[in-house]
């Protein structure tokens, strides 16, 4: 999954590891603050409240330092001055004050960004047509489910700490320096020493976190594998046994985890070391020059309650690293799917299919080893039946898609050629158009939720009940009726019956659309052999109807049937 | 998730959290050791800041130099060890969840491999996703953000007034009420602010989730239909409601991150008013009104991480509810019937069936008053028409459906009365909508029998036709297939099912239209390779077949011949 259902790495998710000094990434992804509204307007905001923190946090220490000298030099008790002690208040108030607002706009913000990713990811992808998830396995759904949430704790915890310590930090030390400049050189000492360790740490760690990524992803992988396999290997009595490889591989991951952690944790030891060394330094350098008389008390004390708030947002934003990281990585993985040019969908209006030929030339499509199709030539002459047909894995599908206008072929063209003869290339037909005019009947036919009356219902709205039970009678789908009745609830995507059934529902809905054009991928595939009738009966009906069918077969009858046959070869 | 039906769901949650920390299986003694790491880390920090003001404030009344070489080396000495400690509470609390992770996920899979089938396909893999992954890792937090600091936020509040007791007790007793204040109502506040909403959160996400997987796996079904504009429209739908569900737990985390500075204002002015009391009445030294003006800045650190591990508490008691629905009540998952003592034959066995009446519903029988007799080693075509029962007959035969009338007997012992995974070990069915696992070629055959050889595989393979795949595959037997076969074609797959099948062997093998995907020329060969008795290259002679077919001109001669005819009568003959 994406970092994020990363699974257990996601458990150092809170981790005080500033890690690798960011390589190659900026803290803020630029594209995140240019396109996405929301982030942009955080980024504004939280560096406004980062210096009204800034200004409240030194004027409480000037103010507790002023009261602490007052009464220890004056004898004068902070109630003798309630003005210094109203201050003081509202100084702490205003900065609960500000705390408060960042935190309730931040998620504000997060909901935005996450909200307007999540919608473009998804057109998107759905846009990219039927090979969007390929070669991203797992990796794009995971995104667009719990990787995108990762933006959330990096807008509203990492973020806000980051413009702190572009704000706080800078302003503390300055007024350390105005009071006593030589505590402010310790602390300019210490600090550069924050990033002179982080990169000797980002040495040691190189390389590490990305392979600890990469290899959680594939353990995740694994495991939803044996998980989504489970009936599978109950059904080969085989379901004891597995549950050895998900903790074999949730240990090795743990192991892998924590060698990764054993370095990126050594960063944010860096970090609390040089922190509290920085006090530490101030307070014995203040403390040896008071015994000697050579510092007032009043800068003392003040100096003593800023310095560690020149570190305070260092350390937060290290604390943060896995939000930045996590959130970096899924926006990055965003925008990388964004990137991807989709298909134009096109402008002209499609033929009437009833009178149309499509064709394909010379229509080649890259494949794991080659091409798949591989120069396919067919022809769907309106009003006919065209069996489309090939070895296992020469391309049938895939061709068919091309066709449809729902995959753009490396090579070669589909055309739609009208009844007066003019030729339109389907990427420049509104797909909308043309598809409105087809029925699909995919290998694993996916249903619309519902029982079976209202799923028929669906592709013919306020057909009769006696058109029902013909296409119902036509498709072999009154036994599942009969033993189920109309009203069965068929769970989401037709989860609830057998694929058989699936199908048979599937060629259903087919009979009752009245488009010019059904598409029928290898419909006996999941069907008793002798039910191949009730196809070859459908396909007679629809030719009589005077619609243009194209079916995917191996079966020699199928073939037998069609006015046509197109062969799909594969190749090199 | 509205307040109403929260009531019951609270009296069950912090049972199922229990439970499920139980799953997690945390060692006390690991606890403890990520524990005391965390109170060394915060205890450094807060003795820095107490010593260092008491440095500073008596080094103000130019004492002798070396009665301040104590508070020096503290100071040193706590400078440093603060980073180390805190590195080591890293260590030890996340090695302790990522434990505890690998044990739930486990507890969680082994509870899910003894579900009913039907509980196990009916969910929706978007929700197994989101259980497995973001819930189990839910509480793997639970430990990082709850529990350790939980522990170590109760013994610093302890030892922050532990420490102003003796300097002042009116600065200890505003301490106290602040600290109260932090550490008690605010995370609790935030608590009862964050379960209301956190649980709606987590039930809308789950549904866009959902919907979002459904979009991406089905795009091109759905755009064709015409049904992608409102499968995208529900989905903004669910993101709305998540928004605005998400939107009602801002506010509280705003009000919990504000309490600490909120607080620390009682507990600064109070210990400050102290200070100039006890100073006048000469009672304290000028080091211990160092502590008391400067230490209430840094006696809140611990207290920070609380409404954080409250929320998480929250989080992690939703996450533990769900994951108790997924795998169901706990006695479910425990209670395994002991094996009966049924002595069967693990190489071959006999399957009969006596007087069988097979079908869905009783009043419609597909097959009636069937008697069959398979000794091992059987082979046996079943042909008929669409809608005869063949399939029917072969789930019957397969134990998957129970019998409308008679019985089948495997070795002389009714199925009924046999353990499933007796039956499964020694009844296979091809199934043609098995996963196809996300590993190489080799390991989806494997997944069925661990000793198979390479040349068994390669025999499965050819047998089935996909000798010419596997040639063409770029490492062979070692190529990675995609999740659930997405990368192969629907021939390939079930073509690799089917070896699948076959080179599970067992006693007896029941293939349902195994030729469906193969050109004639391969269909025919293979159902010859599966049916002569005498050809085993790819089942041994002592298995039993049963296949059914639609190829009748192909089955050897001699095999016996179940015909099943419309009106759900069986006739059995020799094919010639």
């Amino acid at each position: 999954m994406t970092t994020t259902a990363a699974g257990p790495l996601t458990a150092g998710a809170d981790a005080d590891a500033p890690a690798a000094p960011r390589r190659s990434r900026a803290p803020l992804d630029p594209r995140l603050v240019r396109e996405v509204h929301a982030a942009r307007r955080h980024v504004a905001l939280t560096v406004a409240l980062g210096l009204v923190q800034s200004a409240s946090i030194v004027v409480t220490a000037l103010v507790i330092a002023r009261l602490g000298a007052q009464l220890l030099v004056e004898r004068e008790v902070p109630e003798g001055t309630p003005g210094l002690l109203l201050v003081l208040v509202a100084a702490l108030a205003v900065r609960a004050g500000a705390v408060l607002v960042e935190e309730a706009t931040a998620h504000r913000a997060a909901t935005e960004a996450i909200s307007e990713l999540r919608g473009r990811i998804v057109v998107h992808a759905a846009r990219l047509g039927p090979r969007a998830g390929a070669g991203r396995g797992a990796d794009l759904t995971s995104l667009a489910t719990t990787g995108i949430e990762n933006l959330r704790p990096y807008l509203v915890g990492y973020v806000p700490q980051l413009m702190l310590s572009l704000t706080v930090t800078p302003l503390c030390l300055l007024t350390i320096y105005l009071l006593d400049p030589l505590s402010a050189g310790i602390a300019l000492f210490t600090l550069p020493l924050v990033p002179l360790f982080m990169i000797l740490v980002g040495k040691l760690t190189v390389g590490r976190s990305e392979r600890l990524i990469a290899d959680m992803r594939s353990l995740w992988a694994q495991l939803l594998d044996l998980v989504d396999g489970l009936p599978t290997l109950r059904a080969l009595g085989r379901e004891k046994g597995p549950e050895k490889m998900v903790r074999t591989l949730g240990d090795r991951h743990r192991s892998s985890a924590m060698g990764s952690l054993k370095y990126a944790f050594l960063s944010s030891m860096v970090l609390e070391l040089l922190a509290t060394l920085c006090v530490a330094l101030i307070a014995v350098n203040i403390g040896m020059r008071l015994v000697y008389g050579h510092m007032d008390l009043a800068p003392a004390l003040a100096v003593l309650v800023l310095a560690p708030e020149i570190y305070q947002p260092l350390r937060n934003v290290g604390s943060q690293y896995h939000s930045s990281t996590d959130g970096l990585a899924a926006v990055g993985a965003a925008f990388e799917v964004l990137d991807e040019p989709a298909p134009a969908d096109g402008t002209v209006q499609a033929p009437a299919l009833r009178g149309a030929t499509l064709r394909l030339r010379g229509v080649s499509v890259r494949s794991r080893d080659g091409f798949a199709p591989h120069r396919a030539e067919l022809e769907v002459r309106p009003g006919r039946v065209l069996a489309v047909t090939g070895a296992s894995g020469s391309g049938k599908t895939t061709a068919v898609q091309v066709l449809l206008g729902l995959l753009e072929a490396d090579q070669g063209t589909a055309e739609i050629v009208a009844a007066d003869g003019a030729v339109t290339d389907v990427r420049e037909v509104r797909r909308r158009s043309l598809w409105e005019q087809v029925a699909l009947l995919p290998q694993r036919p996916v249903l619309p939720p519902g029982t079976i009356r209202s799923v028929l219902l669906g592709a013919r709205p306020g057909a009769e009940q006696a058109e029902l039970e013909a296409a119902a009678a036509a498709t072999g789908l009154d036994a599942v009726i009969a033993e189920r009745g109309w009203d069965a609830d068929l769970g989401r995507a037709g989860s609830g019956i057998s694929l058989g059934e699936r199908q048979r529902l599937a060629l259903a809905r087919a009979v009752l659309s009245s488009t010019p054009l059904v598409v029928l991928d290898e419909p006996t595939a999941h069907l008793d052999g002798a039910t191949e009738q009730v196809v070859l009966d459908l396909i007679e009906t629809l030719r009589g109807e005077g619609r243009t069918v194209v079916v995917i077969a191996h079966r020699s009858r199928l073939v037998e049937t069609a006015d046509e046959v197109a062969v799909v070869e594969a190749g090199r | 998730m509205s307040a109403t039906p929260a009531a019951p769901v609270a009296a069950a949650a912090p049972a199922a959290l229990r439970r499920a920390e139980r799953a997690l299986e945390i060692p006390p003694a690991r606890l403890l050791a990520a524990v005391l790491a965390g109170c060394a880390t915060l205890g450094s920090a807060f003795a820095l800041a107490a010593v260092s003001a008491y440095l500073v404030t008596r080094a103000w009344t130019m004492p002798p130099v070396l009665d301040l070489t104590v508070a020096v080396v503290m100071v040193r000495a706590l400078g440093v060890s603060r980073g180390v400690f805190r590195w080591l509470e890293r260590m030890l609390t996340h090695d302790l969840a990522l434990r505890g992770v690998v044990s739930l996920r486990t507890n969680l899979f082994t509870a899910l491999a003894a579900r009913r089938d039907d509980a196990l396909t009916r969910l929706r893999r978007g929700d197994l996703l989101a259980r497995l992954g973001d819930d189990a890792q839910e509480l793997g937090d639970h430990v990082i953000k709850a529990v350790v600091p939980g522990i170590v936020a109760v013994v610093m509040c302890v030892a922050v007034l532990a420490t102003f007791a003796p300097l002042s007790l009116s600065a200890t007793a505003t301490m106290l009420a602040a600290l109260l204040l932090a550490s008690l109502l605010a995370p609790l506040a935030a608590f009862r602010a964050a379960r209301l909403t956190e649980q709606a959160v987590v039930t809308t996400r789950s549904d866009v989730s959902a919907r979002a997987l459904e979009i991406l796996d089905d795009a091109t079904s759905l755009q064709v239909d015409g049904r992608l504009e409102a499968a995208l429209e529900e989905l903004r739908a669910g993101q709305s409601a998540h928004d605005a569900a998400i939107d009602r737990a801002a506010l509280p985390a705003a009000i919990a991150s504000a309490a600490v500075p909120l607080t620390m204002i009682l507990a600064v002015t109070g210990s400050l008013l102290a200070a100039g009391t006890a100073w006048l009445d000469g009672g304290a030294s000028a080091g211990q009104i160092g502590i008391l003006l400067l230490l209430p800045l840094s006696s809140f650190e611990a207290a920070t991480t609380l409404p954080a591990a409250a929320t998480q508490y929250a989080r992690s008691r939703a996450a533990a509810q769900r994951l108790e629905a997924l795998v169901g009540p706990a006695e479910d998952a425990t209670a395994t019937k002991p094996a009966p003592a049924t002595a069967l034959r693990p190489a071959s066995a006999a399957l009969r069936a006596v007087g069988l009446s097979a079908g869905w519903s009783p009043e419609r029988p597909r097959v009636r008053a069937l008697d069959l007799d398979l000794p091992p080693g059987s082979r046996l075509a079943v042909v008929g028409p669409s809608g005869s029962g063949k399939s029917t007959l072969l789930a019957t035969l397969a134990g998957l459906l129970a019998p409308l009338e008679g019985r089948v007997e495997l070795d002389g012992h009714a199925l009924a009365r046999l353990e499933a995974d007796q039956v499964r070990s020694r009844v296979t069915m091809f199934a043609e909508d098995a996963h196809v696992f996300a590993t190489t070629v080799r390991e989806n055959l494997r997944v069925v029998r661990g000793d198979l050889e390479d040349a068994q595989v390669r025999a499965a393979l050819d047998a089935v036709g996909l000798d010419d795949w596997i040639a063409s595959l770029p490492a062979g037997l070692d190529t990675m297939l995609g999740p659930d076969g997405t990368t192969i074609s629907g021939g390939e797959r079930r073509r690799l099912l089917l070896a699948r099948a076959v080179v599970r062997g067992g006693p007896v093998l029941l293939l349902d239209e195994p030729t469906e995907h193969l050109d004639t020329a391969r269909g025919d060969q293979l159902l010859r390779a599966l049916l002569d008795p005498g050809d085993d290259a790819l089942v041994p002679e002592g298995t039993t077949v049963v296949v059914v077919t639609h190829r009748v001109e192909a089955i050897p001669h001699g095999t016996p011949v179940l015909s099943l005819g419309p009106d759900a009568a069986a006739r059995l003959e020799e094919s010639r």
